[in-house]
């Protein structure tokens, strides 16, 4: 694609969404060069904010026209690098499109613009007693359109699943400004479930402009535990436990000593001990009656594998202290070491202590320093890696690291993302999990959306 | 204009440390009243922050105008600390930023006339007594009604002088009616002593400290003279040194960080010579800056411990007489509602006080404001300085204020107190902004307490 | 033995290829195939579709039959290939909550399995249980417990794919949580072998329910229409909410209308939910059973198919169950009427689908033509809602002249180049889906 962003075509794209809509100085075009990972920077040619699906496919027809790709931005909380655009390509942005179209209580479902915030959905649900469940630790800033890209995580999807699950319509806008609406509920779509390849197909696809989304009645009653352990094996062993006795939480989240320490070092500091080798978060929802006595047998499974201290949330503000640690361990640290990498595979459950040996052992060899924070119920780990990226043998060793890491759990059976997506940051490892028949497959169900490849090349793909 | 000797592009430099905590994340963005309304994440806590550290990395000229106009569109509001998982300082950052913006490019002649006057108490003086002129003699409210809206900085300006004036408090919630169900109502029994302290860890200082302000002195001396009367009430003698300042929170908002520098240099040593343990104030604008003198002054050799010491002192009237316990007074049969100033509730943390001071007043009917912890779009000079932004998130909280039906709106920060009031004026909507210890102060007066 | 199942007599090892009569109860549709195949493994899936490619045989895919008078007409069948003897399991570790199974095996074997550690796949599409985990996922089969705990995509976490000119593809992983590059995974749930043989499944398991509880209330249509609605926007987590209705005109003294509703949560928490759905209603339910007769009452529903002649399924937004059922009511003219009480509607209320299931179809001159213009005046109505009427089974002339789904729209385009991607030759199941 010969990329050609001339000043007719900035001109053309004000001329469609107003002039105070297109960024194009190369100052405010910084902002832009990022997501949520700093470890890429590429300033993009130019920002559209665009306000409706109509906006958006002229905006896109233009672009195509003029050839130039597309990089379809929300919040920029991502954390895989996917809303980088470079010089040559335009990022279409959504924050302008954050109209909640329509709550429908009798039907729970809620009709959206993309650029709604996740948490923006479950207050405006709560008076009608619903909420919307995919919950990402971005979840208070980041939107559903990047939601629907990424196929968002979060902590609960042990018992409530991903954002796909709750998906059930789509209106989507293609590189060539096609509109296409794609499944809704009360009908059963003819054909193939685009609406489902479509979900994770970060950006690559098309931009999703409206979503329709499932709503679900808000729990009557949680409880939830926090389990102190001296290793961190036994933290794992003890969430097998609950799940070997047919117990299915809401949460199950690990968060490790070095994690540990960086929160209770941090501002937010939330009165974890600071000298146990794992806390693990047990929360259950559901009707009240009964509850007692799963968060009691799930406590007799933490002291069965050996906890030191388990505690109980009794009120509202203690159940967030008790979630503190976990939800601000990201945040933490930024204060700890002037770099990250966060690392996203997901194994199956029950390797989870070998898994766990293995990176650990891996962070010894190369004198890293090694955090784990991870949803344990479905064996997504999230071992981050702290270190200085001015120091460019450190550098090195965290790239040969964290490339082991991925090939300890691909080994386990496990996969390279469980929810950060790919994006730029994991194309380099794709190899390790797909064979080069189904990277074809892959290639040509993008090329079937987007014949131009227009839309956020360079991503995903290897 | 300000500033000799210091380069203050090294400012921001030195404050490397600050930035680089910042993981990206994007957290801060749905907090922040500007990007909500400008949807450019330059408008953004993290894009502002970006910008700071393109600078730092010599990437970016500081008088570039993207630098230049998101540092400036920033209202300062810190809403963005709390959410923060890093806990970023941006309130500080961005004192430092505005320095260096101020620095590359001078502002406006308006806006350095107008720091220069608060910096000099003679003109100071005269200034004020003019506007209290202005507005006694109803020229104020007619200009506001008069002048176009394109010109913008002075009919805002003559707007927020009209309404500072005040003048329904005498009338408000005088008769008796039946409590309302849904609603928060302060206890129902009035008058009562000075509550005994002796169960309280604390001892409850006798002589406190009180900052008279510069606007608040000129334009809200009823405020002052509320607050001395509350205070002594409940049993604190305040004294306000003589050789007090402005306390140079405009000024370091406006990048005018040696000017504020002098400002807290003369009032360190204006409090020290008062022999106080407790310095109050009761505007939340001047003590969250006066909280942060320490920082403000870390690396002034002579000054720094003593800026730690009297930043330790500094508390908001709010807090004050939350912590000891207040009397009550008479009934106030009113609905009224609030607004978290922000700097009370993002700089300093301050939330709950002002809202028991509130619930101290008997059958006073508190109902929420919805967003009440936004910016109001007052943020010291930007009402006038950003016209337009300042009046959408303004008009935002008008229709917040007015959809509670609530007969006057509390919030304890001149700046707010002027800007929602001009912002009422303009709908005619006919309720005015108070300080909560007016409230309070109306309570104890109507119930006879002095 | 004609000459294409001799040649692949050769490829596969013996007693793998079936014609002539025994062939004809494989029929798909009406159309005869040349020959049956069973291979035993994905190699041998993979050979006889590299050679269908090359000799330009038309396969259709099945497990035990169960889907082949549903769906489309394919326009041609050389091949059936069954997969049912392909019928292990091959990864199946309890700690993680999956398993990984042939596409052959049936969902009775599966459950039998996963039940002995007291696990289960929460799934009840129509039809006998024997049928294969493969066509259920390669139907997007589900049955009330949809709603509630998901239909195959939220279920299915990764397949072996044999396309049609023969490449292995394995899609997903066996892992919960899984973004790694594009979902292709998720086209083939739902594609009716037009993609490809499913070789291997893995999918997610659930703790078995510690009770198993169904409330009946019964009552008028209309009446238990309002209910219905009532008890699905109670704030309580309901596995199922079915609604079954007789299909012909009110008569008295005839079969009542009940509505189901089930529960499956601890002892406790079951109670409580009893207690909610109770007041929702404002009636005390008639019946209330547990455990075994509980399960065996929606094992009923799932058979509630078997041996109909016809089964409509009409779709609208949940909320419109009212409109649904004066739709189906429109349709029983369709049904013979000399079959007494040979019509049931069936609604999976949350989800706003309602089945019209009909045992036998009047005849007489014109008849087919006839019901079209009934089944596609009724579609049109749907459709203008927003809904959809899919014909899950019915007569082949009928289903070949209304289609089984309705209009795809622009879409189309898109889908068969997704199609050609997965079957360049293009032998598998053509005309399945429709268009595809």
């Amino acid at each position: 694609m010969s990329a050609a962003l001339t000043s007719e075509v900035t001109a053309d794209l004000q001329a469609i969404v107003g002039e105070q809509w297109v960024i194009t100085d190369p100052v405010r075009l910084l902002a832009y060069e990022s997501d949520g990972l700093t470890a890429y920077r590429r300033p993009p040619g130019a920002v559209v904010l665009p306000a409706d699906t109509d906006d958006v496919s002229q905006v896109m027809a233009c672009l195509a026209h003029a050839e130039v790709p597309v990089v379809p931005r929300g919040a920029g909380t991502g954390l895989s690098g996917g809303a980088l655009a470079g010089p040559d390509a335009v990022i279409v942005a959504t924050p302008r499109m954050n109209r909640i179209v329509h709550v429908d209580p009798e039907n729970r479902l809620a009709l959206l613009q993309p650029g709604v915030i996740n948490a923006d959905l479950t207050v405006a649900a709560r008076p009608h007693g619903l909420y919307y469940a995919p919950d990402p630790s971005s979840q208070s800033a980041c939107t559903i359109g990047g939601n629907v890209a990424e196929n968002a995580g979060g902590p609960h999807c042990l018992k409530y699943g991903v954002t796909s699950r709750y998906v059930t319509g789509l209106t989507v806008v293609l590189y060539d400004g096609e509109v296409l609406r794609l499944g809704g509920l009360g009908r059963d779509s003819a054909g193939y479930d685009l609406t489902g390849v479509f979900i994770g197909s970060e950006g690559c696809f098309g931009i999703a402009t409206e979503i329709e989304v499932r709503l679900l009645p808000i729990p009557q009653a949680t409880r939830t535990l926090l389990a102190m352990f001296d290793q961190l094996e036994d933290a794992g062993e003890a969430v097998s436990a609950i799940v070997a006795r047919g117990l299915l939480p809401a949460a199950l989240e690990i968060i490790d000593r070095e994690t540990i320490q960086a929160v209770e070092a941090s501002i937010f500091a939330a009165g974890y001990p600071v000298d146990v080798e794992a806390a693990l978060v047990i929360e259950f929802d559901g009707i009240e009656a009964g509850l007692d006595f799963e968060a009691e047998e799930a406590e007799r499974c933490c002291w069965e594998k050996g906890a030191r201290e388990v505690r109980r949330a009794r009120s509202e503000e203690e159940r967030l202290a008790l979630w503190q640690g976990r939800k601000k361990a990201f945040g933490a640290f930024g204060r700890v070491a002037p770099d990250l990498l966060v690392q996203d595979a997901t194994v199956p459950r029950t390797r989870l202590p070998e898994v766990l040996r293995a990176i650990t052992e891996i962070g010894h060899r190369y004198g890293l320093r090694l955090a784990n924070v991870f949803h344990a119920g479905d064996g997504n780990l999230h071992p981050n890696i702290l270190f200085d990226r001015s120091d460019a043998d450190e550098l090195a060793r965290v790239e040969q690291a964290s490339r082991e890491i991925m090939a300890v759990c691909v080994e386990a059976g496990g996969t390279i993302t469980g929810e950060h997506g790919v994006g730029l940051d994991k194309r380099g490892y794709m190899r390790m999990v797909h064979s080069r028949d189904v990277l074809e497959v892959m290639r040509a169900t993008k090329k079937a959306f987007d014949p131009w490849g227009g839309m956020n090349p360079g991503k995903v793909l290897p | 204009m300000n500033s000799p000797g210091v380069a203050l592009a090294d400012a921001l430099s030195g404050k490397r440390d600050l930035l680089l905590p910042c993981v990206h994340c994007g957290l801060c963005l749905p907090a922040c009243p500007t990007y909500v309304r400008m949807h450019d994440e330059n408008d953004s806590p993290r894009g502002r922050l970006y910008l700071m550290r393109a600078v730092v990395e010599g990437r970016i000229d500081p008088a570039a105008d993207a630098f230049q106009t998101h540092i400036d569109r920033c209202l300062g509001c810190r809403a963005c600390e709390p959410v923060c998982p890093a806990g970023v300082e941006y309130g500080t950052l961005l004192e430092y930023a505005r320095a260096v913006a101020v620095a590359a490019r001078p502002q406006p002649w308006f806006i350095r006339t107008l720091l220069g006057v608060f910096q000099r108490p003679g003109r100071m003086r005269t200034v004020m007594r003019l506007s209290r002129w202005l507005r006694a003699s109803g020229l104020a409210g007619l200009g506001a009604w008069i002048i176009p809206r394109r010109w913008h900085t002075l009919r805002m300006g003559l707007a927020m002088l009209s309404a500072s004036g005040g003048g329904k408090l005498r009338r408000l919630g005088r008769r008796r009616r039946a409590a309302p169900t849904e609603a928060s109502v302060g206890p129902p029994d009035a008058y009562s002593a000075l509550p005994d302290t002796d169960d309280k860890d604390e001892v409850r200082p006798a002589r406190v400290g009180l900052l008279s302000g510069c606007v608040q002195a000129g334009l809200f001396e009823r405020v002052n003279d509320a607050t001395g009367r509350v205070l002594k009430a409940n049993g604190f003698a305040a004294v306000t040194p003589s050789t007090q300042a402005c306390c140079g929170a405009l000024h370091s908002h406006s990048g005018d960080l040696e000017g504020a520098r002098a400002l807290a240099r003369v009032n360190i040593a204006a409090f020290e010579g008062a022999d106080v343990e407790t310095v109050v104030v009761n505007a939340a604008g001047c003590g969250a800056a006066m909280k942060g003198y320490a920082q403000l002054l870390a690396d002034d050799a002579e000054y720094a411990t003593r800026a730690a010491a009297i930043t330790e002192k500094i508390v908001d009237l709010s807090e004050i007489l939350v912590r000891y316990g207040m009397r009550k007074g008479a009934p106030i049969w009113a609905r009224v509602t609030y607004d978290a100033p922000c700097h009370l509730l993002h700089a300093q943390g301050v939330a709950e006080a002002p809202l028991e001071m509130l619930r101290s007043i008997p059958q006073l009917e508190l109902v929420e404001l919805k967003g009440s912890a936004e910016c109001c779009g007052g943020a010291g000079l930007y009402g006038i300085t950003h016209g337009e932004l300042a009046q959408s998130i303004g008009s935002d909280k008008v229709d917040a204020i007015l959809e509670t039906k609530a007969e006057a709106v509390v919030t304890g920060n001149p700046g707010c107190m002027m800007h929602i009031g001009a912002g009422l004026l303009f709908r005619g909507a006919g309720i005015e902004a108070i300080h909560p210890v007016e409230l309070v102060d109306e309570s104890y007066r109507r119930g006879g307490l002095y | 033995m004609n000459a294409l199942a001799a040649v692949l007599s050769r490829r596969l090892p013996e007693g793998q290829v079936v014609e002539g009569f025994r062939a004809e109860q494989w029929a798909v549709c009406d159309r005869v195939p040349q020959a049956v195949v069973f291979p035993e493994s994905e190699s041998e899936v993979a050979e006889v579709m590299r050679l269908a490619t090359q000799e330009g045989w038309t396969v259709v895919p099945a497990g035990k039959g169960t889907w082949l008078h549903g769906g489309q007409p394919p326009g041609a069948v050389d091949v059936v290939l069954s997969t049912m003897r392909m019928d292990r399991i091959t990864l199946y570790e309890p700690g993680d909550l999956t398993v990984t199974a042939e596409g052959g095996i049936g969902l009775d074997l599966l459950a039998r399995r996963c039940g002995e550690h007291g696990q289960w796949l929460p799934l009840d599409p129509p039809g006998p249980r024997k049928g294969t985990l493969a066509a259920t996922v390669s139907t997007a089969s589900s049955g009330p417990l949809a709603y509630h705990h998901g239909s195959p995509k939220d279920h299915v976490l990764g397949v072996s794919l044999v396309t049609g000119d023969g490449r292995v593809l394995e899609l997903g992983g066996r892992v919960v949580k899984n973004v790694a590059g594009f979902d292709v995974l998720k086209l083939t749930i739902g594609s009716w072998g037009t993609l490809g043989v499913l070789t291997s499944i893995t999918t997610r398991l659930h703790p078995q329910p510690p009770a198993d509880r169904t409330v009946l209330f019964r009552g008028e249509a209309a009446e238990l229409v309002a209910l219905a609605r009532a008890i699905a926007t109670a704030p309580a987590p309901l596995a199922a909410l079915e609604m079954l209705l007789p299909g012909e005109r009110e008569r008295s003294g005839g079969p009542v209308s009940l509505l189901a509703v089930r529960i499956l949560e601890a002892p406790e928490a079951t109670d409580e939910i009893c207690r909610i759905v109770t007041d929702t209603a404002g009636a005390s339910a008639f019946r209330q059973m547990d455990g075994r007769a509980s399960a065996d009452l929606f094992r009923n529903v799932e058979a509630l198919e078997s041996g109909a002649e016809l089964v409509v399924r009409l779709s609208l937004l949940p909320s419109q169950l009212e409109a649904l059922r004066q739709y189906a009511c429109t349709l029983r003219d369709l049904a013979d009427p000399d079959e007494g009480w040979g019509t049931r509607l069936a609604a999976h209320v949350q989800n706003g689908i309602l089945r019209v299931i009909m045992s036998r179809m009047a005849r007489g001159e014109g008849w087919i033509d006839r019901a079209a213009e009934v089944i596609e005046r009724v579609r049109g109505g749907l459709e203008a809602e927003g809904g959809s009427l899919t014909l899950s089974r019915g007569p082949c002339e009928l289903v070949s002249a209304v289609g089984a789904w309705g209009d795809v729209g622009p879409a189309a385009p898109l889908m068969k180049t997704l199609k050609r991607e997965f079957d360049p030759a293009g032998v598998l199941s053509p005309g399945r889906l429709g268009f595809l």
